[in-house]
């Protein structure tokens, strides 16, 4: 076969309204085009393009960010911006721009422009989402409802690949699910549905240069990506690993402390008649390994009255001390509520950083607030081993503290998104 | 491959498919028609303006695995546009169909079926049992002919007539339903993307 000449897409033809000359670039594949000089549309796919509209629309104020004819390569394809259409919704107050991107080999796609985001916008083909109460179904997703209105074709220039008429308003219905919008146009004839996916601007003015400079981005568009999204998921995976490491390690803890009973006393304490308390002595005990946190108990039946013991545990070899209170109280009683109750019989101290070697126990009950007993049976127990829970909660939540920040952000975000929804 | 040589102009012809009856000659573009041994002339056909087709006779492809090339076509005019109905020889000797429509591609072949659906029957969103299998109906299409060129299995002469019928299924299903002059037809096949196919010798665009 002989290898047949590339055919013309370019061509220009006269403008039936004013009698300029209209370019056409995409030739046998747009059905309609606007003259530059007049506004009129034309159907240039008949012999002597005939009128559309005559002279619909004032251009010259229009700005077209994408210039006509410029090209661009968008996701690894070259495409020509042919066709510009400036909308608006049903109040006319809210305009955005959609510009018709037309390549011969894979047809034609959108990139619009919204208060300073861009989409790039694909015409679904195939099978038609099925539209639920609040959303629909399309792509085996769900795509929720954002918005219901009204389209108008306010301005347009260039071609088309319909017969375009300026004025004419359609239904439209968007549904999202950030970084896609699926979006629905309806008018009396067909329906029309399809794909934008959210572009940075910057990606637009890479692939095309010679665009003119981009109005600032205002707000959160429908379908705009949180930033976080993309490092959520590693956020995510560094919590749970670090959860799972601080689980591990108090897990681990407990299992390798030895939890040992290194003193059971019960000893009977009494109140002289000068009012002072048997001062207390224990018996001596060992603690053995590197230092940890030990445990002292103390029970006494105290009942609606207060034990206060002041205590010292003192190493028999250095005979260095540390001081501390164990006080014990319990109180109860019923009011207007019912029954209550504070506090209880047993009081646990931990002590922190305890070196190996022999120590005694000593101190004195320092006061009581129920004078009329004079004696109690008073328990006191010293456990080793004891793996200590604070640190445990202050690192998970030093853990939690970057996803769930994220998780606010993200909150206040979606809230700026919805404030365009209707 | 069946050579013939052009009833009308005399230049030599030859037929890739064993299963096509119609062919357009490629120089006088006379249609023809093949009864028995000889061609039938159904008058000649007019030249096609601004093709936007980037398919071409002997643009070559893949569709499932099987490598096809494109032997003859069909341009279909309606209301609302029109769309093409390419004829492709698959490397095994059988043939099916890709349509091309505005950038969408489906490729379908002819299958028997008996109690296809009657026409009086099929709205948009009406579902239909094809083959066992579920589709809806997307639209109806009352088309003609406006060109053809190539071979092709059956006579497609200018202003043929057809109700065509485009029904999707799940998974990129598609069936088209051809109420032609013929009787009826069941082609089903995919919906297919442009970069799937792997076509080699499209067509050249200037500036592209």
């Amino acid at each position: 076969m002989s290898a047949p000449q590339p055919q013309k897409l370019m061509r220009v033809i006269e403008c039936k309204g004013c009698g300029g000359q209209v370019q056409i670039r995409a030739q046998g594949f747009s059905l309609s085009v606007v003259c530059s000089a007049c506004g009129s549309v034309l159907d240039h796919t008949q012999e002597d393009a005939k009128i559309l509209q005559r002279a619909a629309q004032a251009l010259q104020h229009t700005r077209i960010l994408l210039p006509l004819g410029t090209r661009g390569t968008f996701h690894g394809d070259k495409w020509e911006v042919i066709g510009y259409i400036d909308k608006t919704d049903g109040t006319r107050v809210y305009h955005w721009d959609e510009y018709l991107l037309f390549n011969p080999y894979k047809g034609f796609r959108w990139l619009v422009q919204a208060n300073g985001h861009w989409s790039f916008v694909t015409p679904v083909k195939g099978e038609l989402p099925k539209i639920k109460s609040a959303g629909v179904w399309a792509y085996k997703n769900y795509y929720r409802r954002f918005l219901t209105g009204e389209a108008r074709v306010n301005r347009v220039a260039g071609e088309f690949y319909w017969q375009i008429e300026v004025g004419k308003v359609t239904q439209v219905a968007d549904y999202i699910l950030p970084p896609e919008m699926l979006s629905m146009e309806k008018d009396d004839d067909e329906i029309t549905w399809s794909l934008g996916a959210y572009v940075e601007p910057s990606e637009v003015r890479r692939a095309f240069p010679q665009a003119l400079p981009f109005p600032a981005r205002e707000g959160v568009a429908p379908h705009q990506p949180y930033a976080a999204d993309q490092s959520w998921p590693k956020i995510k995976a560094w919590t749970q690993i670090f959860v799972a490491l601080i689980v591990l390690m108090q897990v681990a803890a407990c299992f390798t402390s030895r939890r040992q009973e290194v003193l059971s006393e019960r000893i009977r304490i009494e109140q002289g008649p000068d009012g002072k308390w048997t001062p207390l002595a224990f018996p001596p005990f060992e603690i053995r390994g590197a230092p940890q946190v030990i445990e002292i108990v103390a029970s006494a039946p105290v009942t609606n009255s207060y034990l206060g013991l002041d205590l010292e545990l003192v190493n028999e070899a250095t005979q260095q001390s540390r001081s501390f209170e164990a006080d014990i109280e319990y109180y109860w009683g019923t009011d207007s509520d019912g029954a209550w109750s504070e506090g209880g019989q047993t009081k646990k101290v931990q002590l922190a950083e305890v070196g190996s070697g022999t120590y005694r126990l000593i101190g004195a009950p320092s006061t009581s607030m129920n004078a009329g007993v004079k004696s109690y049976d008073l328990d006191l127990r010293v456990r080793t081993g004891y793996v200590p829970y604070s640190n445990f909660w202050l690192s998970l939540l030093f853990v939690l503290i970057v996803p769930g920040w994220v998780m606010l952000r993200k909150t206040a975000f979606e809230a700026r998104r919805m404030e365009g929804a209707g | 491959m069946r050579k013939f040589n052009c009833p009308a102009c005399g230049a030599e012809g030859a037929l890739k498919s064993a299963a096509s009856l119609y062919a357009v000659c490629e120089y006088c573009k006379m249609m023809l028609v093949q009864k028995g041994a000889a061609f039938e002339q159904l008058g000649k056909m007019s030249a096609l303006l601004d093709d936007p087709s980037v398919l071409q006779i002997g643009t070559e492809g893949v569709f499932e695995r099987v490598p096809f090339s494109l032997i003859g076509r069909l341009r279909l005019e309606w209301s609302g546009g029109f769309w093409n109905e390419w004829c492709a020889l698959n490397y095994d000797g059988s043939y099916g169909w890709l349509a091309e429509a505005q950038g969408s591609y489906m490729f379908t072949r002819a299958v028997l079926a008996e109690a296809l659906p009657a026409r009086e029957r099929l709205r948009p969103q009406v579902t239909v049992l094809l083959k066992g299998r579920e589709f809806t109906v997307m639209d109806l299409k009352e088309a003609v002919c406006a060109y053809s060129e190539g071979e092709l299995p059956f006579p497609a002469p200018k202003g043929r007539k057809s109700l065509s019928v485009d029904l999707h299924s799940e998974e990129a299903g598609f069936a088209t339903l051809d109420y032609g002059p013929e009787g009826t037809s069941l082609y089903l096949g995919k919906t297919v993307e442009f970069e799937a196919l792997k076509l080699k010798h499209l067509k050249q665009y200037e500036g592209w």
